[in-house]
C-alpha cells in the first residue's frame, strides 16, 4: 500500500515548489518572488500566505514564528517548511505533468 | 502615498496575518528600492495594493471556510462556475448591505410597499377571473340563456336588433331537455329571497329553487342526506324538502347530525330537511344559504309559460365540444320559441345561446376595473424601481474603482454585471418577503372595510354596459377564493425578479462600461457625463407615470363627486327603510291589506316618527318592476317608435310626503282611492312628457301590466309627480306610474319611515310594532336611505380612493426620487458652486443654474405624461360619470400640484448648496 499523498491545485504546486527552491528559511515574500520570477505569475503576498496555510491544515508544511527585524519595522517573520506529506504530493504531481507531457514537449513549446 | 497603500492593506488583511503579510510588504518594498529604485518600488506597491484590494473579499471568504474548499485562485479567470460565484455574490451583497442600514431599510420598505401592493391586486383578479372555478369538470359547464330582444329588459337604453341574455320559465325548460342532445346534465336555478321560521328567530335567508341535478351537475354531492327527487322538483303536491348549507347548518342547527329529518318553515310552510350541503358551497349565485325544490316553492310557476325566471346550467357530453353544443342550442331556441308562443305586441322571436361558464365569469365592466388597478399599481412599481435604481447607481458610484480595477486584472463584464444583479436580487427578496405581509395586510383590511358584497354587483355602473347573465354569482364564488396562494406567490417572485433586473440594470451597465483608466482617476472626474443623461431619462418617465396616475384618481375622485351632486329625487334624510314580505300561505290580499294598515297605523304613532308609508321599490336600488302600458280605446300599447315598457310602483297614499316627492300637477292618491273606487295612478314627469307629449296627462286613462291594473276599466291619471331615480344614481329615470296599494295588493312591499330618531332607536321600535302583529314575520334589508344611496355609489367611491391612494403613493415617491437625485446632482457641483459664489454670484443666480436642468426635465415629464395620460385615460371612460375622459380642469390641475411639487423637492436641496462657505467646499476637494 503506497504512502498516501494529496492531490494539489495548481498554485499549490508553484508554492510547494518555491518551498522546495529556498529550503526551510522561506516565507511568504521569498516565495512570491521566486513564482514571480521562475514561473511569470504576479501574485499578492496574502494570496501566498492563504494558500501556505491552507496547505498546512492539509498536514503539507509546516510553519514558524522568526524572530523580528528592524526593516520590517519590529515585525516577526513567519518561515514554511515542506513535510513528507507535502514532498509526496508533489513528487505525485509532477509525475502526472511530465508523464502527460512525454513524447509531446517539442509540440509543447511550439504552441503559440 | 506609500503611507496609504501600506494602510490599504493593512485593513485588507485579516487580523492574524497582518504581522507577517505586512511585515513581507515592507522588507520587499525596502529591497525593491536598493535594487532596482524608488519609482519601481512604488509601482510595485500600487500594483500590489490592487492586487489585495481585488483578492480581499474571496480571501476573506476563504479563510473563513477553512480548508473543506478548495483554495481560491488568486487571480480572477474565466469559466469559475457562475453559480457557486452567485451565491458568494449574495453572501457578500448582504453583509454589504447589513452595513448600509439606511439604505437598505428605505430600499427595502419601497419595493415591499410596491410589490405587495402588486400582489394583492393580483390576489383579486385571480380569484374572480383566472383560478378554476370550484366545481368538476368546470370547463364543461355551460350557462343556456334565452335571448330577448333588448328592449325588453333595458328600455332606456334599448338597441334595435340586440339581445340581451334572460332566463327561462319552467314550460321552455322542459321543452328545452327533452330536445336537446348535447349535454349529459341539465339543471335549472333561481336565487330567491326566503324566510326561514318556526325553529327560532324568523329569519330572511338567501336561497335558490332548483331542480333535480343541482347541485349534481357541478359535481356537488350533500354531507348529509340526499339531494332532491324527480317528483319533489315536478310534482306539485309532493311533500316538502329543502336543503341546507353549511353556514346554516352551524349556525343556526348547532352542526347536529340529526337535522336532516328536521322540519322547518320557509315562507311560513313546513319543509323537512333532506339534506345539508358541503361547506364552502353557496350555489351559483354565490351567498345560498336555503335550496328548495320548484314544486315545492312556486307551483303555481309549473305550468306558466311566459313566466321567466330560471337560468339553465348544464354539462356537456365528453365528446361534444363547445363549438357544437353553442350551435345546437341557437337551434333548440328558435324550436322552443315557436312552441310557447307569446301573446306579441310586434317583438321579434326569442332565441337561445349557451356560454361556458368560464366565459360567463366577469361582466366587462369588472374586467375593465380590474386592468385599470393592475395598470396603475404596476406604474407604482415602476416608479419604486426608478427610485431605487437612483440609490443603488449612486452607491455603485463609489465603488467604480473596486469595479475598474477588477476589470483591470481581467474579470469579465459578465462577472461585474452578476455581482450588480445579485445586489438587486438581494434587495428584491427582501422586498418581496415584506411585499407578501403588505398583501396579506391590504387584504385582511379590504375584508374587514368591505360592506356586504352584494352591494358591488347589483348597479351597472355604465348604463348600457351588456350584463352576462351569472356573471354577478360567478364574481360572487370568485370574490370568495381571494387569498394568498400559490399563485401569487408565482407572481410575486417573478415580479420581485422583474424588479431585480430594472433595478441593477443601470448601475451594471454604467459601470461595465467606464473604462478603467478614468475610474482611477481622481474622485469627481466627468467620466460621468453619460451617467447623468440616464439619470435625467428616468426621472422624466417617473415624473410621466407619476402625471398619468394622478389623472386617473383625479377623474375618479371628480366622478365621485358629480355622483354625490346629483338629486336621486327625494330627500334621504332621516329616511329609513325595511323591506316586509307577507308569506302567501298566510296572507291573502286581503289579510295582508289589513296588515299593511296596522303597520302604517302603528309606525306612524311611534313618538319621533313624522310619517311612515309603503312603496313597492327603494329608489336607487336597481330598479323595479317593468311592465307594459296599454291605451284606450283599443288597448294598444304605446307606439310611435318609442318602447312601451314603464316602471309600475304600488303605493300608500303617504308615499310622496314622506319621500319628499314633488306633486307638480293634479292630486295624491288617498285613502278615500280604494278597492271598488275607480282605480286610480300618478305619472312621473318623464311619463307625462313622453306618453302624452303636447296634453295635460290629468284625466287621461290607462292600462298597465297584468293584475287588476291591467285589466277592466283603465285606470285614471290623476297626479303628476316629480321624476325619482330607482335603478342607479347615474341612471336617467324612465317613466313611471304609481297605483295604490289599496287598489293593487303587492306581498312585498317597502316601508319608508321619515323621523328623528336614531337608526339604532328607530329600527328596533319598528321591529317591535312589526312583532306585535305578526311574531312570525323578519324583516330584512333594514337601512337608513343615506346608507342606500352610499351603496349606489360604492364602486365608483372605492375605485377612486384606490387610485388616489396610488396616486399619493406615487408623488411622494417621485417626490423623494427628485430630493435625492438633486441632492447628487448638487454635492457633485459643490466646489463649481463654491467657486461661482466665491467669484460673486449671487445666490439666485446659482440656484437658477442648479434648477435649470430639473425644469426642464420636469417640464418634459410633464408634457410627455399629460400626452399619454390623454390616451390612457380613455381606458378609463366607462368608469367615469359627468366627467370626460380628457377633462381639461382635472389636467391642468393635477399637472400644476405635479409640477410644484416637483420643483419645490429640487428646489430644497439646491437652496441648501447655495449657503455652503466656498472655501470649506474648495477645501474638502
Amino acid at each position: 500500500m503506497s504512502a498516501p499523498s494529496v492531490t494539489l491545485g495548481d498554485f499549490e504546486q508553484l508554492v510547494l515548489l518555491a518551498l522546495v527552491r529556498l529550503g526551510p528559511d522561506a516565507y511568504g515574500a521569498t516565495v512570491r518572488r521566486e513564482i514571480e520570477e521562475h514561473a511569470g505569475r504576479e501574485v499578492s503576498i496574502s494570496a501566498v500566505y492563504t494558500t501556505l496555510e491552507r496547505l498546512e491544515q492539509k498536514g503539507l508544511v509546516r510553519s514558524r514564528i522568526g524572530d523580528p527585524t528592524p526593516e520590517r519595522g519590529g515585525r516577526r517573520r513567519r518561515h514554511f517548511e515542506l513535510l513528507p506529506l507535502g514532498a509526496r504530493s508533489l513528487r505525485d504531481a509532477y509525475r502526472a505533468l511530465v508523464g502527460m507531457a512525454a513524447g509531446i514537449e517539442r509540440r509543447l513549446k511550439t504552441f503559440s | 502615498m506609500t503611507r496609504l497603500a501600506l494602510l490599504v492593506i493593512r485593513m485588507a488583511t485579516p487580523r492574524r496575518e497582518r504581522e507577517w503579510v505586512v511585515g513581507d510588504t515592507v522588507e520587499e518594498l525596502a529591497r525593491l528600492r536598493d535594487a532596482s529604485g524608488e519609482r519601481a518600488a512604488r509601482r510595485w506597491l500600487q500594483r500590489e495594493m490592487w492586487r489585495v484590494l481585488a483578492q480581499a473579499p474571496r480571501h476573506r471568504l476563504a479563510v473563513w471556510r477553512g480548508p473543506a474548499v478548495a483554495a481560491p485562485e488568486p487571480t480572477t479567470r474565466k469559466g469559475d462556475g457562475p453559480v457557486r460565484d452567485f451565491f458568494q455574490d449574495l453572501r457578500y451583497t448582504l453583509r454589504l448591505l447589513g452595513r448600509a442600514p439606511a439604505f437598505t431599510a428605505i430600499a427595502v420598505a419601497t419595493l415591499a410597499l410596491g410589490i405587495g401592493a402588486n400582489t394583492a391586486i393580483f390576489a383579486v383578479v385571480n380569484a374572480v377571473m383566472l383560478k378554476p372555478l370550484p366545481f368538476a369538470d368546470a370547463e364543461r359547464l355551460m350557462l343556456v340563456h334565452i335571448l330577448v330582444p333588448e328592449r325588453l329588459t333595458a328600455p332606456e337604453t334599448a338597441r334595435a336588433g340586440v339581445y340581451s341574455e334572460s332566463v327561462w320559465s319552467y314550460p321552455k325548460y322542459r321543452t328545452f331537455t327533452a330536445s336537446q342532445q348535447v349535454f349529459d346534465e341539465i339543471a335549472f336555478f333561481s336565487g330567491r329571497d326566503l324566510d326561514l321560521s318556526g325553529d327560532g328567530e324568523p329569519q330572511r335567508v338567501r336561497g335558490e329553487v332548483v331542480s333535480e341535478r343541482y347541485p349534481s351537475v357541478l359535481g356537488v354531492a350533500p354531507l348529509l342526506g340526499r339531494p332532491f327527487t324527480w317528483d319533489e322538483v315536478h310534482e306539485a303536491g309532493t311533500p316538502r324538502a329543502a336543503m341546507i348549507g353549511h353556514g346554516l347548518w352551524t349556525r343556526r342547527f348547532g352542526g347536529d347530525p340529526a337535522v336532516v329529518g328536521r322540519t322547518i318553515r320557509v315562507n311560513a310552510r313546513p319543509y323537512t330537511v333532506i339534506g345539508v350541503l358541503p361547506r364552502g358551497f353557496r350555489g351559483l349565485i354565490g351567498n345560498a344559504d336555503l335550496w328548495v325544490p320548484l314544486a315545492a316553492l312556486e307551483p303555481g310557476q309549473l305550468t306558466q309559460q311566459q313566466s321567466h325566471s330560471y337560468t339553465i346550467v348544464a354539462r356537456r357530453k365528453h365528446d361534444v365540444p363547445e363549438q357544437i353544443a353553442a350551435s345546437a342550442v341557437e337551434v333548440l331556441g328558435g324550436q322552443v320559441d315557436a312552441a310557447h308562443p307569446r301573446r306579441d305586441i310586434g317583438m321579434p322571436e326569442w332565441k337561445a345561446r349557451a356560454n361556458s361558464m368560464y366565459a360567463s365569469r366577469v361582466d366587462a365592466d369588472v374586467r375593465r376595473a380590474a386592468l385599470v388597478l393592475l395598470g396603475a399599481v404596476g406604474f407604482v412599481l415602476l416608479i419604486a424601481c426608478v427610485n431605487l435604481t437612483n440609490l443603488v447607481a449612486a452607491k455603485a458610484m463609489t465603488r467604480r474603482r473596486e469595479v475598474a480595477v477588477r476589470v483591470a486584472i481581467g474579470a469579465s463584464r459578465g462577472r461585474i454585471i452578476r455581482q450588480f444583479f445579485s445586489e438587486g436580487v438581494a434587495l428584491s427578496a427582501l422586498g418581496a418577503a415584506g411585499g407578501l405581509l403588505v398583501a396579506f395586510a391590504l387584504l385582511g383590511a379590504a375584508a374587514a372595510v368591505l360592506p356586504e358584497p352584494d352591494v358591488f354587483f347589483r348597479s351597472a355602473v355604465a348604463p348600457g354596459t351588456p350584463r352576462i347573465s351569472g356573471a354577478s354569482g360567478l364574481t360572487r364564488i370568485g370574490a370568495s377564493m381571494i387569498g394568498l396562494d400559490a399563485m401569487t406567490f408565482v407572481f410575486t417572485a417573478g415580479v420581485a425578479l422583474l424588479t431585480a433586473m430594472l433595478v441593477s440594470l443601470l448601475p451594471a451597465a454604467q459601470a461595465s462600461l467606464l473604462r478603467p483608466v478614468d475610474a482611477l482617476k481622481k474622485e469627481k472626474a466627468e467620466g460621468g457625463a453619460r451617467w447623468i443623461d440616464a439619470r435625467a431619462v428616468l426621472m422624466t418617465i417617473q415624473i410621466a407615470l407619476a402625471l398619468i396616475l394622478l389623472a386617473g384618481a383625479g377623474l375618479m375622485i371628480r366622478s365621485a363627486e358629480r355622483l354625490r351632486e346629483t338629486g336621486i329625487g327625494v330627500d334621504p334624510t332621516g329616511l329609513f327603510t325595511v323591506r316586509i314580505d307577507l308569506p302567501g300561505a298566510s296572507y291573502d290580499s286581503n289579510r295582508g291589506q289589513q296588515f299593511f294598515a296596522q303597520l302604517l297605523e302603528r309606525v306612524s304613532a311611534l313618538p319621533g316618527v313624522r310619517s311612515a308609508a309603503l312603496g313597492l321599490c327603494p329608489p336607487v336600488s336597481g330598479g323595479c318592476n317593468t311592465t307594459i302600458a296599454w291605451f284606450p280605446p283599443a288597448k294598444e300599447p304605446f307606439r310611435d317608435g318609442r318602447d312601451p315598457s314603464i316602471g309600475i310602483h304600488t303605493i300608500t297614499p303617504g308615499f310622496v310626503g314622506t319621500l319628499g316627492v314633488k306633486l307638480l300637477r293634479g292630486r295624491n292618491i288617498t285613502d278615500q282611492d280604494r278597492a271598488g273606487q275607480p282605480k286610480v295612478l300618478l305619472v312621473n314627469e318623464t311619463a307625462a312628457r313622453r306618453l302624452w307629449p303636447n296634453d295635460d296627462p290629468i284625466g287621461k286613462r290607462m292600462w298597465a301590466g297584468q293584475g287588476s291594473v291591467g285589466s277592466g276599466d283603465p285606470s285614471e291619471v290623476v297626479g303628476v309627480v316629480s321624476d325619482v331615480r330607482y335603478r342607479a344614481i347615474e341612471t336617467v329615470p324612465g317613466p313611471d306610474v304609481y297605483v295604490a296599494l289599496a287598489q293593487s295588493y303587492q306581498a312585498r312591499m317597502r316601508l319608508f319611515v321619515r323621523s328623528s330618531l336614531e337608526p339604532g332607536t328607530l329600527a328596533p321600535a319598528i321591529t317591535r310594532e312589526v312583532r306585535a302583529i305578526d311574531a312570525n314575520l323578519p324583516l330584512s334589508e333594514v337601512k337608513t336611505m343615506d346608507d342606500r344611496v352610499a351603496d349606489a355609489m360604492w364602486r365608483t367611491r372605492i375605485g377612486a380612493w384606490l387610485l388616489a391612494s396610488f396616486a399619493a403613493l406615487a408623488l411622494l415617491l417621485t417626490a423623494i426620487g427628485i430630493f435625492g437625485v438633486m441632492a447628487q446632482a448638487v454635492a457633485h457641483r459643490t466646489a463649481e458652486i463654491g467657486i461661482r459664489m466665491a467669484l460673486g454670484a449671487q445666490a439666485r443666480d446659482v440656484l437658477g443654474l442648479v434648477l435649470r436642468r430639473a425644469a426642464i426635465v420636469t417640464a418634459a415629464g410633464l408634457v410627455i405624461g399629460a400626452g399619454s395620460a390623454l390616451l390612457i385615460t380613455r381606458l378609463l371612460a366607462a368608469l367615469l360619470y359627468g366627467v370626460e375622459p380628457g377633462d381639461p380642469l382635472t389636467f391642468v390641475s393635477v399637472a400644476v400640484l405635479l409640477g410644484v411639487i416637483a420643483l419645490v423637492a429640487g428646489y430644497i436641496p439646491a437652496r441648501r448648496a447655495t449657503r455652503v462657505d466656498a472655501i470649506a467646499a474648495l477645501r474638502a476637494e
